[in-house]
């Protein structure tokens, strides 16, 4: 979906200061998008979604929530977004109905839709057992799901997680994920993770800041779909000479990975895989194995927080 | 209108500990053992 992007950053800078954490940082967010915000710690990213979300000023640029300026109308984008900070603002010694009552009238509902909106997040972040139970009592896990209801309760279309899946067991990660997931069809989401298998998992796009700069700014098929031709990963129970393999039209390099294991560089359409397939059975080298190899969002990830490749040069060329 | 829900909460939250409640009932035991004090004087007078 391309249009009027719903939040739009420009030029952001913050000093804290003489240590410059965000360095002219520039994106926009679709409605209904899931964005994810990666990168290494003391990237920048809390810093990014303190000031989205309002709760920073930024040393210079701009930030602008459907279609209104932060700065200038701060009470009217704050009504647009919900929040989730690194540590979810709880009152243990209140209950999870006393709590979300309070938020909601924070968010400015009227008395009167207060309960059915309880209700509703209840519903959504599972919650349905645990409204008259003290926070302080929940485990870690209901305790972010509180956060998140506390975050979407009154359905704003801009929803700002920051690392929400921190501190969880896999099964309460897989659920928070899937939570994420549910909500993206109505609200836009930016959520930032150091995880790279969650970004994978719930984001559309991802970003890669490093040093308060964005690295990399993709969706996640494409990141993660590899390169034109790609390079093959083949195993053979009875492996022949790298020149035996070399020989074989329509392939460019060989790699030698030890037991067997090659990694070859195809010319893209030349037909080598097909040419290696029937090479192998009229030798017997006996292929037991094929892969085309993809990037996992890690590889690409660490190449380019450790500066090996130019971000062009990770991905497939657009269609 | 924030500011009154934010006070409200903090208010409720004061009385959901026995600290509130227990300043109270020291408040409460020093005023009656004044107003005692002042009965006996005004008696004796």
């Amino acid at each position: 979906m391309v249009g009027i992007p719903f939040v739009e950053v420009r030029d952001l800078h913050r000093t804290y200061g003489p240590l410059a954490v965000l360095r002219g940082l520039s994106f926009e967010l679709q409605t209904g998008e899931v964005l994810g915000l990666l990168g290494p710690n003391g990237a920048g990213k809390t810093t990014t979604l303190q000031i989205l979300s309002g709760a920073l000023t930024p040393s210079s640029g701009r930030v602008s929530i459907g279609g209104k300026d932060l700065i200038a109308e701060p009470r009217a984008c704050k009504l647009l977004l919900g929040y989730l900070p690194e540590h979810p603002p709880l009152y243990p010694e209140l209950t999870v109905d006393e709590y979300l009552g309070f938020c909601a009238r924070l968010r400015q509902l009227r008395r009167a839709q207060v309960p059915a909106a309880v209700e509703r997040v209840r519903e959504q972040c599972g919650l349905e057992d645990t409204g008259r139970r003290l926070i302080g009592n929940l485990s870690k896990g209901f305790q972010q799901r509180v956060g998140i209801a506390q975050a979407i309760i009154h359905s704003p279309p801009l929803v700002i997680l920051d690392e929400p899946t921190v501190g969880l067991d896999p099964i309460q990660i897989r659920e928070i994920r899937r939570l994420i997931r549910e909500l993206a069809g109505e609200h836009s989401i930016i959520l930032s993770t150091h995880i790279l298998a969650e970004a994978q998992a719930v984001c559309d796009r991802v970003q890669i800041i490093n040093r308060g700069q964005i690295m990399l700014s993709e969706t996640v098929d494409r990141v993660t779909g590899g390169r034109p031709g790609g390079s093959v990963q083949v195993a053979f129970e009875a492996p022949p000479g790298i020149n035996e393999i070399e020989a074989i039209s329509g392939i460019e390099s060989v790699e030698s990975l030890g037991s067997g294991r090659f990694r070859l560089r195809c010319i893209p359409n030349s037909g080598a895989r097909e040419q290696l397939l029937s090479e192998s059975l009229g030798k017997r080298w006996g292929l037991c194995e094929l892969t085309p190899e993809r990037h996992s969002l890690e590889e690409v990830f660490v190449r380019l927080i450790a500066g090996e490749e130019e971000p062009a040069a990770l991905l497939e060329p657009r269609a | 209108m924030s500011i009154l829900t934010i006070a409200g909460r903090e208010l409720r939250s004061l009385f959901l500990s026995p600290l509130a409640w227990t300043l109270l009932a020291v408040l409460q035991a020093i005023l009656s053992y004044a107003l005692l004090i002042q009965m006996e004087r005004f008696a004796e007078w």
